[in-house]
């Protein structure tokens, strides 16, 4: 059998499954992305969706076959990712463990790490998460403070990190802990832990986002001691591994186990919800209106245009690391963008939020919305992104200001 | 929607390869201001490199001796010659090739522009008024049109509008008068007629053709500008590297970066657009994607010059500073290409109504 044939034929069974299984109504609010897993029963639900995607196949199709994962091409599961969000099939629960934390243990973890944590990132049996932003560093994660003191087999963990999604769910976290104390040691004082959350000395407080809805937690650490074999890496190597992690997180490098982990709105569900809210013959009317449609749908194309220029070679010869480089900024401040148009255009049913009858489906715009600032906060503000293009495709001096 | 909406052939990513080496090493800053203070503008000597190297051939039909591809393969060509800020009579000359192709007729005119001749056209939407065989008026924003060996033009006699061609050198002293620009590295004439009946007939212009040449046109001005856009923050950037102000490079202010990494990805989005649309152009998608590359050029390219100038601080609002010489070639760029708010127009009905 041919390889088209066979990527045909799995994208043929990935459609049906898909069709068959997406529950149509669960009787709740499902989480549009990872970051909006606010209860116990959304949590519950999503895992075992997870799970069942991954049994299906559609979940990992692309990692090596020794821990769970389906051994085939990469363009497999991309198949299979695609099917899943035509579905408009609910979210992969476990992102960190999927996208980030899982490529950066089968890139440069130990034999021992992989087997011990990637079938479980797989089927959700092991939830992890991120702890790398602290309350008194956001953006600036080289100064974090948060200690790990080594004592015999331990290290004994001491601080607070914030920002932490599913904290309260987590079984594993991504930590980045000082192990030098000296004062001025910054990236250089830094490690990197695979650190059980489960754990005395460890605790979370949800922390209520601007929508009124949970999904971070801050998570507190006094005294809690994890095995010194949880360190990845040499002690002092944690921002180089942290930098790797945030390419995986940023989408800059590949391996990510796939599944869709966001719900993205488009402007074509855009557009279908202005028709529905003009009636009639659905038209719209309004110039101006339809003229930031027009910004809308071309920068929408732009971002579309700018991924698929971007793998060929002779449109990018230049400057090779441009597109990869502005794509978070750009999505993220895109669908902000895009989101709050689509709130201001509902007029007067704008004024309706979540839970009202008279809300346009549901507040999902105005959601959106206000969750969308997650994207252009995390991983890196989008300010932070400017600074990082500015210097790094551009060549502009680094900003000595601070320091 | 079927096929991708972005690629590049062998051949055309041969010419964006050739064409940028080409205009770079022909086209130095230096050049572009000796070009400017030369009264027509360019070098014949550059000119005919062009030619040799094929480039005015790649539109003229096979069986006329040319290449006989399409539109979008002048894209990279017109881009990087537009990067540099080149001075050639290259795009007129593309644009009243396709037209020819369009009307058909023209056949005693390709061979002569594949070898050299350099062919204008007079805006179609402003033609010559027809009186008993003759032709009178004044007609403007013919591009290149003193150096032109043939000027098209659009003729309307009674409601029937057709294409002519009139040899320059059938037109009285006088008759061709170079106009001011807004943009110095460009020429344009107008011309003008008392009776004038040396001319031949091409062919009958329809609505769809005179519509079908001025997205020709202003796609073709869409590749100059992006090349512009990319060109004038590069300018803006080696300044902000250079430039040291309260003891650091004013790069190194985030004012200036970030203002920099703006109009760098409104040079990304105009080449991304851009180069779909040449793609796809004459497709059933050549529209949306044509108009679309226009609007995002005439904003990067604006945006991009704009803020050239302005980081360029009191050297900026000098005649010596590069930065206005970009800013100069989009605005004439933006005229040449249609209004942007109709382009915008025809999206929305294109996009929302159909």
């Amino acid at each position: 059998m041919s390889e088209t044939k066979a990527l045909e034929d799995f994208r043929r069974d990935a459609d049906a499954w898909f069709a068959e299984n997406t529950p149509k109504d669960v009787g709740f609010m499902l989480p549009l992305t990872f970051m909006e897993v606010g209860t116990q029963q959304q949590f519950d639900f999503l895992r075992d969706w997870q799970r069942r995607v991954w049994e299906a196949g559609f979940l990992g199709a692309a990692w090596p076959t020794d821990y769970g994962g389906g051994g085939l091409p990469q363009a497999y599961q991309d198949v299979a990712t695609e099917a899943g969000k035509r579905a408009g099939a609910p979210i992969m629960l476990n992102a960190i463990g999927l996208n980030w934390t899982g490529p950066l243990i089968l890139d440069i973890g130990t034999e021992a790490q992989k087997a011990a944590y990637i079938r479980d990132i797989l089927s959700a049996e092991a939830i992890w998460c991120q702890g790398f932003s602290e309350p008194e560093h956001g953006s600036d994660l080289g100064s974090a403070q948060t200690r790990a003191v080594r004592d015999g087999d331990d290290y004994v963990i001491t601080g607070s990190k914030i920002w932490t999604t599913q904290g309260n769910f987590a079984d594993y976290m991504i930590l980045l802990a000082r192990t030098d104390g000296a004062p001025d040691s910054r990236h250089r004082g830094l490690s990197f832990f695979l650190s059980p959350m489960k754990i005395d000395g460890i605790s979370t407080t949800p922390i209520r986002k601007l929508t009124g809805e949970y999904g971070f937690t801050q998570t507190f650490f006094e005294g809690a001691r994890i095995p010194a074999d949880c360190r990845m890496g040499a002690e002092g190597e944690g921002w180089k591994i942290a930098v790797r992690l945030l390419e995986y997180e940023r989408g800059a490098r590949g391996g990510q186990a796939g599944g869709h982990v966001i719900t993205d709105q488009t402007p074509d569900q855009m557009i279908a919800m202005l028709r529905r809210l003009a009636g009639g013959n659905g038209a719209i009317a309004d110039p101006l209106m339809r003229d930031e449609l027009v910004d809308i749908l071309m920068d929408y194309r732009a971002i579309q245009l700018n991924r698929a220029r971007s793998a060929i070679a002779p449109l990018v010869a230049e400057a090779p690391h441009s597109l990869p480089l502005i794509e978070k900024l750009v999505w993220t401040e895109f669908m902000r963008s895009m989101n709050q148009s689509a709130t201001s255009m509902q007029g007067a049913h704008g004024a309706y939020y979540v839970g009202d009858e008279a809300a346009v489906e549901d507040g999902l715009w105005q959601r959106a919305y206000l969750n969308a600032f997650s994207a252009t906060i995390g991983g890196g503000t989008s300010q932070i992104q400017k600074n990082i293009i500015g210097e790094h495709v551009l060549g502009l001096a680094k900003d000595g200001g601070g320091r | 929607m079927s096929g991708a909406l972005i690629s590049i052939g062998e051949t055309e990513a041969d010419l964006l390869g050739v064409a940028t080496k080409f205009c770079a090493e022909k086209a130095p800053i230096e050049a572009v201001r000796r070009w400017i203070d030369d009264a027509q503008g360019f070098e014949s000597a550059l000119w005919a490199e062009i030619v040799s190297l094929g480039w005015t051939s790649i539109l003229v039909p096979e069986d006329a001796g040319g290449l006989g591809m399409e539109l979008g393969a002048t894209i990279p060509v017109v881009e990087q010659m537009g990067r540099r800020l080149l001075a050639a009579p290259f795009t007129a000359v593309t644009a009243s090739t396709a037209l020819l192709v369009r009307v058909g007729g023209g056949e005693a005119l390709l061979p002569r522009i594949a070898a050299g001749e350099i062919v204008t056209a007079a805006p179609l939407s402003t033609p010559f008024m027809v009186k008993d065989g003759t032709l009178s008026g004044t007609v403007g924003l013919i591009l290149w049109g003193e150096a032109a060996d043939v000027i098209l033009a659009a003729v309307e006699d009674g409601n029937r509008l057709s294409l002519i061609a009139i040899e320059t050198k059938a037109l009285g002293t006088g008759a061709l008068k170079r106009e001011s620009l807004i943009d110095d590295t460009r020429r344009s004439a107008s011309l003008t007629l008392d009776r004038f009946d040396d001319f031949t007939v091409i062919g009958a212009l329809d609505a769809d053709v005179v519509g079908a040449h001025q997205l020709d046109r202003a796609l073709l001005e869409a590749a100059d500008m992006t090349g512009g856009a990319r060109a004038a923050v590069d300018v803006a950037v080696g300044y902000a590297q250079d430039r040291v102000q309260f003891g650091r490079p004013i790069g190194s202010y985030q004012a200036i970066k970030h203002g920099l990494v703006d109009v760098h990805i409104g040079a990304e989005k105009a080449r991304s657009h851009l180069y779909s649309a040449a793609h796809l152009y004459g497709t059933g998608e050549g529209e949306v994607s044509a108009r679309m590359a226009v609007v995002q050029a005439v904003k990067a390219a604006s945006e991009a010059a704009d803020r050239a100038i302005q980081f360029h601080g009191g050297f900026g609002f000098t005649y010596d500073c590069d930065a206005q010489l970009y800013r100069r070639r989009a605005m004439l760029g933006a005229a040449l290409a249609g209004d942007v708010r109709q382009h915008r127009q025809r999206l929305a009905e294109l996009l929302l109504d159909e």
